[in-house]
This record gives C-alpha cells, sequence and structure tokens, in this order.
C-alpha cells in the first residue's frame, strides 16, 4: 500500500510515512493510539503518558552494538510488580524488526520465534523446564505486566491498560526466550542479553 | 502539542529504617532487592514495603575511600554508589580482605567498583560463558567475552559487612566459589552461588581518575601489590629509555664493527731496537694531529719481564710530549691442567699528537733488574678505537632490555612467581 497521507481518525492530524510499514502508531498531537486493519484506521485508546527516563535507547536515534545497528521506532512500557521496563520496536539494516527490552541496564534484543509446541500458562512455572523446538529452556521469570505507554510505531497493536502475562526462559549459551500469553494465545520472541557498556549511542556517554 | 511524554517523577529520596527509624538513601533503582541500615544492620526487603528480614549487629565498615551516595563516571558512565559489601577470602592459607561497591546507573544497571590493597577494579555481569571446557587449572587459557584469558585462581569467598542498597537479599558469611582468569587489564570471572552460577567481567581502573571522578582525595597507602588484572605500564621515561635504546644499539654496533674494521689505522714505521741498554731511538712523521697514534712494543720476553722507560718529544718544538714507562712480562709453564700463560709480550699506548711532524721516541731499559731484550716498535697513526663503540651498544641494549626486565618482574610479582613475601 503506498502512502497517500493518512490522518488519524481522532484528531484529523496527519500520521507519520511510517505508519505504511507498522501495525500501529501513537498520534502525537492527540495522544491515540492508531491501528492500522485492512488499509483502515481505528483508534485504540489511549497512548498513556511516558515519563521521560535516562535511557540508551531514543526513538529516531541509530544505535550500534557491536556488528549490529538498529533504530527504535516505537516504545512501549510496561509496569510490573516491582518496577517497569521499556519494549523498544527496532528495525536493524536489512529492514528486519528486533524487540528490544530495557530494564535498567538489563537488555536483551529478541526477534519473533515460532514454537512447535502447544503451550499451556499453568505448565510454565518458575524453575521448570520446558523443551522448545527441541532445545531445553529453563522458566526464570514468570509474571504479568501491564502496558503503561506508547510511543513511536509496533508491528502489532498493543494496548495501554491491557495486562500480558509473559515468562522468561533461559536456554543454552545465554540465548534468550520470551513468551507472551495474552487473548488466549502465545507469542514468543529469542534472542540475547546485551551488554550495555558495548552499545554506542549518542545517548551511551561510552 | 508535542510528543506526550512527561519528566521523570522525583524519586523516593530517603526511608526511614523500618527497625531503628535512621534515614537511608535511597538511590538505587527498582531491580535493588534488600536494603542493609548503616545504623543497624537491619535487612530489610525493597520489595515488601522494606519488611525487616534480619538484622546484623556491630558489623565494622572495612576500610576503603568511597561512601554509598557519591556518584562518579566509571567507563564513561555515570554511576552512584547504593551499598557496599565487604568480602574476605582465604587464598593459600593467607586471608585477604576487600571491599565492593554496589553501583548502579539507571541506563547501564548494576556493577561493583572494587577496592583491595589500593587498587581499584570495576566489575559486570556478563551473559558471555566460556567457550572452552571447565578446565579451570592454574595458567591454562579460557576463552571467554571474544577475549583469551588465562585462569589465576580459584577460592570461597565470604561476606563479612552488609550496608546500603543491593540487588539480591544477602546474608553475613553467605559463601561463593569465584574462579577468576585475566587478561590484563581485564578479568573474567565464574561465580558459583548456593543456587545460581554467575560470570563476570572486569577492568582494572586507573586509581588516581577514579578517586578523582568521585571527588576522593588520595589520601590512602600506595598499593604494595601488583593487582591480577593490573596493566603493565611503564612510564614515560622507561618507555623513552628503552625505544633509545632500541634506536641507537644497532647505531653503535655498526659503527664499533666499522671502527674494527678500518679503525686500525695506517702503519708509518716499524724497528727493532736491539740495544735498550744504551737507549735507542726513532723517528717518525705524524700527519694528522686530530686523530689518534699508536705505539706497539713487541718484546720475546718469555717467564721474564722486562722495562721500558720511554719520551716522546716533538722534534721541532723539543717539548716532551709523554714519558711513559711500560712493563712487559710473559710466564709459560704445565700444571695438571694443562699449558698455561700469563701476562703478554706486547704493549700499546695511544696518544694524541699535539701537533704534525715528525716525533722522535727514545726507549731505555728502565729497571736495573729487568731482562735485557731487543724490542720491536711499531707506529700507526689514523687510528679509531671500536671498543667505546661496543661499550655504548651493550649499554644502549641493556637499555633497551630494560623494559622487558622491568615487565618480567612485574608479571612475576603478578603471578607469585618472584619468591617475594608481599607483606
Amino acid at each position: 500500500m503506498g502512502f497517500d497521507g493518512m490522518n488519524c481518525p481522532n484528531c484529523g492530524a496527519d500520521l507519520p510515512e511510517t505508519l505504511t510499514r507498522a501495525k500501529m502508531v501513537a498520534c502525537r498531537y492527540c495522544e491515540s493510539a492508531v491501528v492500522l486493519e485492512d488499509d483502515a484506521l481505528r483508534t485504540a485508546g489511549e497512548k498513556g503518558v511516558m515519563a521521560e527516563e535516562p535511557s540508551l535507547f531514543v526513538l529516531g536515534r541509530e544505535i550500534r552494538y557491536r556488528r549490529e545497528s538498529w533504530l527504535p521506532v516505537g516504545q512501549a512500557r510496561f509496569s510490573y510488580g516491582t518496577g517497569w521496563w521499556d519494549e523498544f520496536w527496532a528495525v536493524d539494516g536489512g529492514g528486519e524488526g528486533v524487540w528490544i527490552s530495557v530494564d535498567e541496564g538489563e537488555i536483551a534484543v529478541e526477534r519473533p520465534y515460532e514454537i512447535d509446541v502447544t503451550l499451556s500458562p499453568w505448565q510454565l512455572k518458575r524453575g521448570e523446564n520446558v523443551s522448545l523446538n527441541g532445545e531445553t529452556f529453563t522458566v526464570t521469570e514468570a509474571d504479568t505486566a501491564t502496558c503503561m505507554a506508547l510511543r513511536g510505531e509496533f508491528p502489532e497493536a498493543l494496548h495501554v491498560g491491557q495486562a500480558y502475562r509473559y515468562w522468561h526462559l533461559s536456554g543454552p549459551m545465554g540465548r534468550l526466550v520470551t513468551l507472551e500469553f495474552s487473548e488466549g494465545e502465545f507469542a514468543a520472541s529469542e534472542g540475547v542479553w546485551v551488554d550495555p557498556y558495548l552499545i554506542r549511542s549518542e545517548n551511551a556517554g561510552a | 502539542m508535542t510528543d506526550g511524554f512527561s519528566p521523570a517523577p522525583s524519586r523516593l529520596a530517603a526511608i526511614n529504617c523500618t527497625a531503628c527509624g535512621s534515614p537511608l538513601p535511597a538511590l538505587a533503582g527498582h531491580r535493588a532487592r534488600a536494603m542493609v541500615c548503616s545504623y543497624c544492620g537491619a535487612v530489610m526487603d525493597r520489595h515488601d514495603a522494606y519488611r525487616l528480614l534480619t538484622r546484623y549487629r556491630d558489623m565494622q565498615r572495612p576500610e576503603g575511600p568511597f561512601q554509598i551516595g557519591m556518584t562518579g563516571e566509571i567507563l564513561g558512565v555515570e554511576q552512584v554508589i547504593v551499598g557496599i559489601v565487604g568480602v574476605t577470602a582465604s587464598i593459600e592459607h593467607e586471608d585477604y580482605h576487600w571491599t565492593n561497591y554496589q553501583l548502579y546507573s539507571p541506563t547501564h544497571g548494576y556493577s561493583w567498583m572494587t577496592w583491595f590493597d589500593g587498587h581499584i577494579t570495576h566489575s559486570r555481569k556478563t551473559r558471555d560463558m566460556p567457550e572452552t571446557g571447565g578446565n579451570f587449572a592454574y595458567k591454562a587459557p579460557l576463552a571467554a567475552a571474544g577475549r583469551q584469558f588465562q585462569m589465576y585462581e580459584q577460592y570461597v569467598a565470604r561476606i563479612s559487612y552488609l550496608e546500603g542498597e543491593l540487588t539480591w537479599v544477602p546474608a553475613l558469611g553467605d559463601r561463593t566459589q569465584v574462579i577468576e582468569a585475566i587478561d590484563p587489564p581485564h578479568g573474567y570471572s565464574v561465580v558459583i552461588g548456593e543456587n545460581e552460577t554467575e560470570f563476570e567481567f572486569g577492568t582494572y581502573l586507573d586509581r588516581r581518575e577514579t578517586l578523582a571522578a568521585f571527588g576522593v582525595a588520595d589520601e590512602f597507602p600506595r598499593a604494595r601489590t601488583v593487582h591480577a588484572i593490573q596493566p603493565f605500564l611503564p612510564g614515560s621515561f622507561h618507555t623513552a629509555l628503552s625505544g633509545a635504546g632500541k634506536l641507537f644499539a644497532p647505531v653503535a654496533l655498526v659503527l664499533g664493527l666499522t671502527f674494527l674494521v678500518i679503525g686500525t689505522g695506517k702503519k708509518i714505521t716499524e724497528t727493532v731496537i736491539v740495544d735498550t741498554d744504551a737507549g735507542g731511538s726513532l723517528v717518525f712523521p705524524l700527519t694528522r694531529a686530530d686523530r689518534l697514534a699508536e705505539l706497539r712494543l713487541t718484546a720475546n720476553v718469555v717467564n721474564a719481564w722486562s722495562w721500558y722507560d720511554m719520551e716522546l718529544i716533538h722534534e721541532e718544538s723539543e717539548e716532551t710530549v709523554a714519558e711513559f714507562d711500560k712493563g712487559l712480562e710473559y710466564y709459560e709453564g704445565y700444571d695438571s691442567d694443562g699449558r698455561w700463560t700469563e701476562g703478554s709480550q706486547t704493549a700499546t699506548f695511544r696518544f694524541k699528537p699535539p701537533a704534525a711532524g715528525a716525533y722522535r721516541l727514545t726507549i731505555t731499559t728502565g729497571d736495573p733488574k729487568s731482562a735485557r731484550l731487543p724490542v720491536r716498535v711499531e707506529v700507526r697513526e689514523n687510528v679509531m678505537l671500536s671498543r667505546y663503540l661496543f661499550g655504548l651498544s651493550i649499554f644502549f641494549i641493556l637499555c633497551w632490555l630494560s623494559l622487558w626486565f622491568r615487565q618480567s618482574r612485574f608479571e612475576a610479582r603478578r603471578w607469585g612467581d618472584d619468591g617475594e613475601d608481599d607483606d
């Protein structure tokens, strides 16, 4: 679909051209989350208030890590029992998207991951081993997070105020799998932990 | 209207200890799990409304230059000190103590700064596991975090002091097994606790810069030891000295070899004075006043000695240029080890003529007990001495190698191979 100057269905403001490659954007003017569905736009609630915090990641500023580089284009903030973390949607040099989760220097970069087993939330308990695609992972964290705020664009619809159950699984050679359960479905992503001291960005200070 | 975000909400700056009521700074982020009261030793659960978990009374804060609340930049990252952990370890029957400072950065998370015997290091958790098998033998190679480390030591560390905000709920006396590998200025540690194994990446920090970054005056004793991950930094003087030696040693050596080949000069005359009792003499011309001339006496003295008094006179001015005497002695024989010799049948004198022209050498047998033997006199001019250049080249080679010697001694101290007791 070509970009033909779409407008926010709530306030009429121009939406960014990046909507052509995203599923969802947050309107910069009226704080509405706008979802693109079958070439039609609909609002998906408020985008929430994003309190500004020190971060290595800033929307629109490229970051480099070892031989890779990513451009963060969307930022979602989730709260959990004792704090909150940011989930950035970023695109790499080849246009592929990654999720970057950032929680006080604990940074993981993950890509969408297809799992070949049927899972039940009830079997995913902390400390349990789970076989995914022939590999054994251990559940290291299980919690529920609530979306607090959205900014930028995302490959899927997110809703401020919605709760998501999630699990972190640790696998061989430091591999990480995150499972997310929402509206009766699992979504999985797989990736690695990232050393923040090796990140190079305008905000890295190193 | 601009993008909808707001400034960060003001953080909690302090809490009151739920055991003793003392005000305690709350500087860490939400992932810090415990708070240990600086006054009463109460351990509180930050994730459970600072519920009192236990209390450790009469803990003695370990020595160190830093305090909770200090801020400074490490590895380009602004950090705040939020907690203190004293550690004791027994290594080869000797107790060691050091102080770990829990650091917090909103962007880079939690890490450690360690003070040990005047050294400062930084370590942070890494997810890079060892790439090679579990060969933890002394000095065995260990690949991890994209580096090639060398196994250094293993020990059991025990917590001896707790204070401030920490990322886990600690207990006094908790033990962890630590396996350390080094690649100065970096280190890699495997920390094996009761429930999990973690990996840490360490960096040696410049003491002066780090203390200054935290606003601390450097009034602490100098380090007595070489730290395991301390880099060898010879300093500008020794680097320059070694560099000069490397540059000039070959030059001096080549010049010395050149002088050795062409420096024997030009033979002016050679004559034999048969009767030195009567006093012989010879006259010879010297053309270069700015170059060395050489007189060489040779006598066939065997198991005896002969003594010659000599005077060198400039013919034109009739001035005595030099008066000198010299004995030739030479002995030989056989003993249980075979043939032996001692002394020489030759003597050499070098001088710088004050002017070009003819010179007369008179030579007589001096001591009455001296053997009376004919002596052959050879005169050469334009002589160049190579031995000083060889000496200079040896000096420069030693300068060149001084860095290597210093580094060898430094490495021996690092590995404890120097046979010295660090105390």
